[in-house]
């Protein structure tokens, strides 16, 4: 049983991703970066699964704070791609910043389950 | 006349005292003479009684005298002539003489004279004489300067008779220079120290020019000199001088001066004479440079009319042509002397419209105020055909010329052939409309993107939870497991279309690179499908074993689109489209387009379609509008996009099958197989692959430390080395140490001391291949444009947000690297 918390600003995503985990996962859920920081703080997070383009800060930024506040996070990016201005993927820069999955949107709970199994499992061993 | 035999004395004293007479023995000895002699020749008695005639008649009076009075010894007879004696004054005394033969009372011959003085009456004829001489040459210099013999030959003609006439020994002819400081010999008569068009004398005090220039009062021999004298009579020594102005006293041409050895002064006839002569040739060099100066005025308005860049026509009121300079002479295609005489109305104006012209000629000059603008001719335009056949557009001036009578002789229009004017307005007009489309299509393609990432989060939720379902009912009821199925399936079918589109709209448009054109085309054909009606049937048929070709996936769509859009037109909308996508290697043809032979293997395609096939027009105007920025049709843009990327292009014409009238071609696009890495479709994958963050060194200034500080994590965490300067001067004092170990520069611009146009210039001077990323806030010092002239690759505006600042960092390496 992991810790995973999912930052969203689509509840619709928060809860499927929700229900999709919960089974084996303790899932949080935050509809913005200010309340996932405070989840973070308050629970040993083993796995961030991070929106990338969110009104208020980007998930770019929260990866690089998450980055250097818990150094053995886990890190899966999901974007619809393209990004408000359209004319680029913010899915790779979120891997150069330190997700080790990225995940485009939509995706099938299969896929979903798979990063996660992946970044768990690789820890555990 | 009788002849008295014996002259009685008394008679002899009467007659001696009433005339001027005297008395000769047979030796021609005076022996006697009255008074009236001894006053007329000025001598007294003693002087003259007992001496021989001869002493007192000049040197060079005939003989006839003696030759007579040695005859009338013999014959008895009288004489009467003209006889000259020398008065003691030395002057000539001309007398009219009568010489009868008498014997005295001893027999003994005498001769007696009686004379009378016609000294003056004589003097006065030789004056008139002088004078009708003088004056038929004045008439015969005027009569050659009115026959225009060159100035020249004028001068030397004028200085010749005057010193003939007037037993001149040297004399020359001057010319002054515009300034008035230099002479030049024109002319020279009888010197050889004056050589003409070498010999210049300069103009001062001391010379004659200077002084006669200088109004110096002449010199005259007598105060009381009342006769008209040349503007200069100068002694020097033995000679006298004697100088005329040619011209006026204010603007002289020259100067006149002879140089005489008489010592009596000019009278005036002789004055007259020179200076008769000297108006003669000032009048012919007035009449020759005006001459000049009107033939100058006239060269000069031809090349004024001719030097103008806009038609000048001069016609009568029947539209014939009187005058044309070169260029309507150039624009109507015509020599000037061909145009003369032309109509212009019958000959240039296209004859649709050649009878309103005529009416408007005729509203013009019948009406001054008439107004070409209120016609059908708007904006005074009124289209010419000229001798190719060709319309030129020409903007119209017209004025109307006078003759004495007031009545329009001549109508004046000055003509802008502003053709190439027009088509430019049109071609910008063009632009214009082509950017404003680009600028929609690039909102609709920021929009679409936008659009893509947000029904990609409704697409996630509605995958996502059919899944669930699938997986909570697992199957507990087949027909709600059939209808999330289909729920699941047509969300998969709409990720399909996002992805398509956002495909093409992350694709940057003007970098060609690898792509494998299988994958490329059947998503775009996946995307466009939807475009073409139903009726239309797609057959296409794709080598997947081609090699990545060189292309910028973004304008394959475009061509794509524009060409199957053509193909629909041309089938109507049902029929069928066929795509062939195959490698072939080409040995012996020759691309149709630019003619480059090809021999080596492409990437074909080739478009066809059931309907009449391009038509050999279509092509050559395809061919010409390449060159075109402005070309936008199907077939012009395949062109230009297959050679924009080292393409080529065949089209091949085939007759049909049974019909040998009718032909079809068929358009090959040729994609040369790249050399190039594969980037997978050119997107930021692509680049940050392309990129090894940790061989990279950026430096980042920005006088905030807070923003400097996380600009600096954010590049830590991407895995670059990164050196943070908060200071500009600090920085570019490292750069100028160590400029080649950084590979990028990211710097604020708004900062003390140096700003960062100005780092960022200083350090382009050094490495002007360096990538530079400008962020600004409000500066209005800065904008995109002017940071693109100082050479600054990058520009963003604050805040910065951190993907997009990446994003341009990797993408400005990986173009520098390249």
């Amino acid at each position: 049983m992991s810790n995973i918390l999912v930052v969203d600003d689509d509840t619709s995503i928060l809860i499927f991703i929700e229900q999709a985990l919960n089974e084996n996962h303790q899932v949080f859920t935050a509809e913005n970066v200010t309340s996932a920081e405070e989840i973070s703080q308050n629970n040993k997070i083993d796995l961030l699964i991070t929106d990338l383009v969110m009104p208020e800060k980007n998930g770019i930024d929260m990866i690089m704070e998450f980055k250097k506040t818990h150094p053995e996070i886990n890190i899966l990016a999901i974007s619809g791609g393209g990004g408000i201005t359209g004319r680029f993927d913010y899915l790779p820069i979120a891997k150069l910043i330190g997700a080790q999955i990225t995940l485009k949107k939509p995706f099938t709970v299969n896929e979903l389950r798979q990063g996660v199994n992946t970044l768990l499992n690789s820890e555990q061993e | 006349m009788s002849f008295p035999d014996k002259l009685d004395h008394n008679l002899l004293t009467r007659i001696l005292e009433n005339s001027i007479s005297c008395v000769l023995d047979k030796n021609l000895i005076i022996t006697q003479a009255n008074n009236n002699f001894f006053a007329l020749t000025g001598y007294k008695q003693s002087e003259l009684i007992q001496c021989p005639l001869v002493n007192f008649i000049p040197n060079n009076q005939p003989s006839a005298i003696y030759e007579f009075l040695r005859k009338e010894i013999k014959q008895g007879d009288t004489w009467k002539g003209e006889l000259q004696l020398q008065h003691k004054n030395t002057s000539t005394l001309y007398l009219d003489t009568e010489i009868t033969p008498v014997s005295t009372e001893n027999n003994e011959l005498i001769f007696l004279l009686t004379l009378v003085d016609i000294t003056q009456r004589k003097s006065l004829i030789t004056k008139l004489e002088q004078r009708a001489h003088r004056q038929g040459l004045i008439a015969i210099l005027g009569q050659l300067s009115l026959n225009n013999i060159p100035i020249q030959d004028l001068l030397d003609q004028t200085l010749s008779v005057i010193c003939g006439s007037l037993n001149i020994n040297k004399g020359a002819t001057l010319e002054l220079s515009v300034d008035g400081n230099i002479s030049l010999v024109k002319s020279a008569y009888n010197t050889s120290k004056m050589v003409p068009g070498k010999t210049i004398i300069p103009v001062n005090e001391s010379n004659i020019i200077g002084q006669t220039l200088l109004q110096m009062e002449p010199l005259t021999d007598t105060a009381s000199h009342t006769e008209y004298i040349p503007d200069i009579l100068k002694r020097e020594g033995e000679k006298t001088i004697i100088c005329c102005l040619i011209g006026d006293n204010k603007y002289p041409f020259g100067i006149l001066c002879l140089l005489s050895s008489r010592r009596e002064q000019l009278n005036f006839d002789e004055s007259n004479f020179i200076k008769s002569a000297c108006n003669i040739l000032a009048e012919a060099i007035n009449r020759k440079n005006m001459e000049m100066s009107i033939r100058y005025e006239r060269e000069l308005s031809r090349k004024y009319l001719d030097v103008a860049e806009i038609m000048i026509l001069v016609y009568d009121i029947e539209g014939n042509i009187l005058l044309a300079n070169k260029h309507a002479s150039f624009v109507l295609g015509y020599e000037k002397c061909e145009l003369t005489g032309m109509n212009f109305i019958d000959c240039f104006i296209p004859e649709d419209i050649r009878s309103s012209c005529k009416d408007i000629l005729s509203e013009i000059i019948s009406d001054n105020g008439y107004n070409i603008d209120n016609s059908e001719f708007k904006d005074n335009i009124i289209p010419v055909i000229n001798k190719n056949n060709k319309i030129r557009k020409i903007k119209w001036k017209t004025s109307l010329m006078y003759d004495k009578s007031d009545e329009v002789s001549s109508i004046l229009s000055a003509g802008d052939d502003i053709t190439e004017q027009l088509a430019r307005k049109e071609e910008q007009k063009n632009l214009e409309k082509k950017l404003h489309q680009a600028q929609k299509m690039e909102a609709i393609g920021m929009l679409a993107g936008g659009i893509a990432h947000d029904f990609n989060n409704i697409l996630a939720s509605i995958l996502g939870f059919s899944d669930l379902i699938i997986e909570k009912t697992s199957g507990s009821d087949p027909r709600l497991f059939e209808y999330i199925t289909h729920i699941k399936n047509s969300g998969l079918k709409a990720r399909d279309i996002i992805a398509q589109m956002q495909n093409i709209n992350l694709q940057d448009e003007s970098s060609v690179s690898a792509t494998p054109l299988p994958t490329l085309l059947k998503s775009t054909m996946k995307m466009l499908r939807s475009a073409l009606p139903s009726a239309i049937a797609l057959k296409i048929n794709i080598d997947e074993t081609i090699a990545p070709v060189n292309l910028n996936a973004s304008n394959f769509h475009q061509l794509m689109m524009k060409l199957l859009i053509n193909s629909r037109d041309a089938i109507n909308g049902h029929g069928e489209i066929s795509i062939n996508l195959s490698t072939q290697a080409f040995s012996k043809q020759h691309c149709t387009i630019c003619g480059t032979p090809l021999n080596s293997e492409y990437a074909v395609l080739s478009i066809a379609d059931s309907g009449p096939g391009i038509s050999l027009e279509q092509i050559s105007q395809a061919v010409t509008d390449s060159d075109k920025t402005t070309a936008d049709s199907g077939l012009t843009y395949a062109i230009k996009t297959t050679h924009e990327c080292d393409g080529h292009v065949i089209i091949s014409s085939h007759h049909l099958d049974g019909n040998s009238t009718k032909t079809n071609s068929e358009l090959k696009l040729l994609f040369s197989i790249s050399h190039l890495q594969d980037n997978g479709g050119c997107n930021s994958d692509h680049l940050i692959n392309s990129v090894t963050p940790k061989d990279k060194h950026l430096m980042i200034v920005d006088d905030e430390n807070s923003v400097a500080t996380y600009l600096g994590e954010l590049f830590k965490s991407a895995g670059f080395n990164v050196s943070v300067f908060c200071d500009s001067t600090e920085a570019l004092s490292v750069f100028k140490n160590t400029c080649n170990s950084f590979d990028l520069i990211i710097s604020d611009q708004t900062m003390p001391a140096l700003s960062g146009d100005a780092l960022a210039t200083e350090m382009l001077k050094i490495r002007p291949d360096l990538p530079v990323i400008l962020c600004t806030g409000h500066s209005t010092l800065i904008d995109k444009n002017k940071a693109e002239a100082l050479n600054i690759q990058g520009f963003i505006k604050k805040p910065v947000d951190s993907a997009e600042i990446l994003n341009l960092a990797i993408k400005l390496i990986a173009n520098t690297a390249s």
